[in-house]
């Protein structure tokens, strides 16, 4: 058995609040200097462990990734995932612990880093190239390669400030993704360029993964996530919890993600019109094809188990409605008990509802799912994101591909004909 | 070496008997928290020389590539700073007083004079400004990469080697136009330029390191260098000749630049040595380079975090 190519072990960041943003000014240094010289070079080795003023960016992170696996780094904004990127790649130091990295890394925690504006395309694809660590022969061997995969051929010998956005984007990516590391470790820089770049990227890096090279990636995309990785790391403020499957990590994401801080569904914030009653929504199943899950395939059987409570005294004709939400808050679609069955109930104890999808086909997103307890049109109780699944892909058009929720909201069948 | 200056080290594991025999042999790097003063990765920065040439070269062809005159202005500057402290010392009467002495005794043009001081003035006047805030105008080579950040100083002071090499060729030039209309002839200890250069090197380094590294911690420095290097042309004799201090000059040797440019004008134009302020050139940059490297290297790990 081979060593891992990522060995980490208790890696921890500290920051001291109000240090790391803002240098001194010379004239509190200059008193300080004058007051005590050997302070300030003692300061250097100050250690962090103690004082409040202190944030553990990340707090004995340790885990280990084998060569070839392509592990995703998943969790909220602020979590730590860029500074373990930024540590594992050597900009900052960490304050304890220790990593061990055996093969030759490269990081792309930006892309274009080191691009000048005036240069050329040609003259930044080898400085960037240099930064980036090949050499000269290399990049020399790769040139049309990288050209090639640029898409801006004809701008070659075009100042880089003349460009859009989206050419020196392609044009910075394609140097990067031409290097040859052993280890990869790239933060969320696929979130640029138009769709049909994105994809392209997308399949730079499964080429990568599949020349067996080891990919540290973090990405806000679990639909990115689920088609590139084999495993994830669910990164949560500063502390990881072991390595997980693909699918159990964005589950525990997601619950993280939605609303309250991974609060059950009873204790979700909600809307009601009944005072000082108990919450009635008491939980929510997401049944899929491959058990409970919040990973849906396009196109696949789905069923939901809305769990109610004392409700007992609630009187009138009730209808219970089931709304999926993407994730720019537009309703897209609506499962109602009523207007689906023509079915209304009344309060009780404790009830389960189930609802069956035969098929779902919604494109690859996060989707946000709102419970809605009415009275005609009266709402009784809301939900508002009372979960999130994630729609990934599933070969349901035979093609290879289907369209994301960036490009379109449904996955419909249809017949093309010439 | 011990762990704890060496916290990044990279060597390849010897292949054991428990390692299967097809694995290649990975590089290894370590990644831990630094203590105390950090020597320097010598292999690192041999592996990646490629990237310092073109943090030169980047440097060499921004700094002419909107200019209309391009890279003419390696030469204008110096050309015109000698005319305007020429005529300086003219009208205030500098212009007389220097004189070559001994068997190959003749009068020194002052314009070449003048250029002999600052030829070396303006490389350490560039480098030390540009290198001292190579740091704080390149924040993404700092904070989204990792490379060796020793390159980002030592790069300025490649791109101010090259200007400076313009500069000689034009220098040469003035040389030559002298020697067909006045006979003036340099002395022949113009041999020890080579190692007046390396000097130079070693004090621009020096001092770069320390102002660049210092200027990330404290940000006043960008405002505080260009403003030192301008007193400096006075402060170090650049822009007259040292003798209108009498012997006050001997006071020069506190500044550890002047003997450099003395040394410059020594060697070109034969004018006498000034031994007790090269000497303490020599000394005083050799210190600045130690500590200014070992600086620079100890507060390195928190560029990052600073920046």
């Amino acid at each position: 058995m081979s060593k891992p190519a990522i060995s980490i072990e208790g890696i921890s960041k500290a920051y001291r609040l109000g240090m790391q943003s803002k240098p001194e000014s010379f004239k509190t240094a200059a008193v300080d200097i004058l007051r005590n010289p050997l302070k300030r070079l003692r300061k250097f080795n100050e250690d962090y462990s103690q004082g409040e003023d202190v944030f553990w960016a990340l707090k004995d992170v340790s885990f280990e990734v084998d060569r070839g696996e392509v592990i995703g780094l998943i969790g909220r904004n602020g979590a730590g995932k860029s500074t373990l990127l930024k540590v594992l790649s050597r900009i900052v130091e960490p304050t304890g612990g220790q990593a061990i990295m055996r093969g030759r890394v490269s990081s792309l925690l930006e892309v274009g880093t080191g691009f000048h504006p005036e240069l050329t395309g040609r003259e930044n694809i080898f400085l960037n190239g240099a930064i980036l660590g090949m050499k000269h022969t290399e990049i020399k061997k790769k040139f049309d390669q990288i050209v090639e995969f640029s898409e801006v051929g004809k701008f070659l010998d075009t100042q880089v400030k003349r460009y859009s956005s989206g050419m020196y984007v392609r044009l910075a990516f394609s140097v990067a993704a031409h290097l040859d590391p052993e280890i990869m470790i790239v933060d969320e820089v696929l979130a640029v360029g138009d769709q049909a770049f994105q994809q392209k990227c997308l399949g730079k890096m499964s080429d990568v993964m599949r020349q067996g090279r080891t990919i540290l990636f973090v990405s806000h995309s679990m639909d990115a996530i689920a088609s590139l990785c084999t495993t994830v790391v669910h990164v949560k403020k500063g502390t990881v919890q072991h390595k997980v499957g693909v699918e159990e990590g964005i589950r525990a994401y997601l619950d993280e993600a939605a609303a309250g801080d991974n609060l059950p569904l009873k204790d979700k914030p909600r809307t009601t019109r009944l005072a000082d009653h108990k919450p009635i929504f008491h939980d929510l199943q997401v049944r899929t094809e491959a058990g409970n899950s919040v990973m849906i395939p396009v196109g696949t059987k789905v069923g939901f188990d809305v769990t109610m409570r004392d409700f007992d005294d609630v009187p009138g004709n009730l209808t219970l409605g089931i709304g999926l939400n993407n994730s720019r808050g537009q309703r897209v679609a609506l499962f109602h008990t009523e207007y689906h069955k023509g079915l209304t109930f009344r309060g009780a104890k404790e009830m389960t509802m189930s609802c069956e999808v035969p098929s779902l086909p919604l494109a690859p997103a996060s989707y946000t799912i709102d419970l809605v307890l009415a009275d005609g049109y009266n709402i009784i109780e809301k939900v508002e994101r009372a979960a999130q699944v994630e729609v990934v892909f599933n070969d349901v058009l035979g093609t290879g591909k289907v369209p994301n929720g960036k490009q379109s909201t449904l996955v419909l069948p249809c017949s093309w004909n010439n | 070496m011990s762990q704890a200056s060496m916290s990044v080290s990279v060597s390849n594991p010897p292949v054991s008997a428990a390692v299967s025999p097809v694995e290649p042999a990975f590089q290894e790097t370590v990644i831990r928290p630094k203590k105390g003063w950090i020597g320097i990765d010598f292999r690192e920065i041999v592996s990646r020389r490629e990237l310092l040439f073109f943090l030169v070269w980047r440097d060499v062809k921004v700094k002419y590539k909107q200019a209309i005159f391009g890279a003419a202005w390696a030469i204008v500057v110096p050309l015109v700073s000698v005319v305007i402290y020429s005529l300086v010392g003219h009208f205030a009467g500098f212009a007389k007083n220097t004189v070559r002495a001994g068997e190959a005794a003749q009068t020194i043009p002052y314009p070449v004079y003048i250029y002999a001081g600052l030829l070396p003035w303006l490389f350490l006047q560039q480098a030390i400004n540009g290198g001292g805030l190579s740091l704080v105008n390149n924040q993404a080579l700092l904070t989204k990469i990792y490379l060796p950040r020793l390159f980002i100083p030592t790069a300025m002071i490649g791109s101010a080697l090259v200007d400076m090499f313009m500069s000689t060729l034009v220098f040469s030039g003035m040389l030559a136009l002298y020697y067909f209309n006045t006979g003036f002839t340099p002395s022949w200890q113009v041999v020890f330029v080579p190692f007046l250069v390396v000097l130079l090197i070693v004090a621009a380094m020096g001092t770069s390191y320390l102002l660049s590294a210092l200027t990330v911690m404290f940000r006043d420095l960008r405002f505080i260098i260009p403003f030192i290097t301008q007193l400096g042309i006075w402060l170090t004799a650049v822009a007259f000749p040292q003798t209108i201090f009498g012997e006050h000059r001997v006071w020069l040797a506190l500044n550890p630049f002047a003997g450099i440019i003395q040394g410059f004008r020594s060697a070109i134009l034969g004018v006498p040595w000034e031994p007790l302020q090269l000497a303490s050139s020599i000394v005083f940059c050799s210190l600045l380079f130690v500590f200014g490297l070992f600086y620079f290297k100890r507060v390195e790990r928190r560029f990052a975090d600073i920046a």
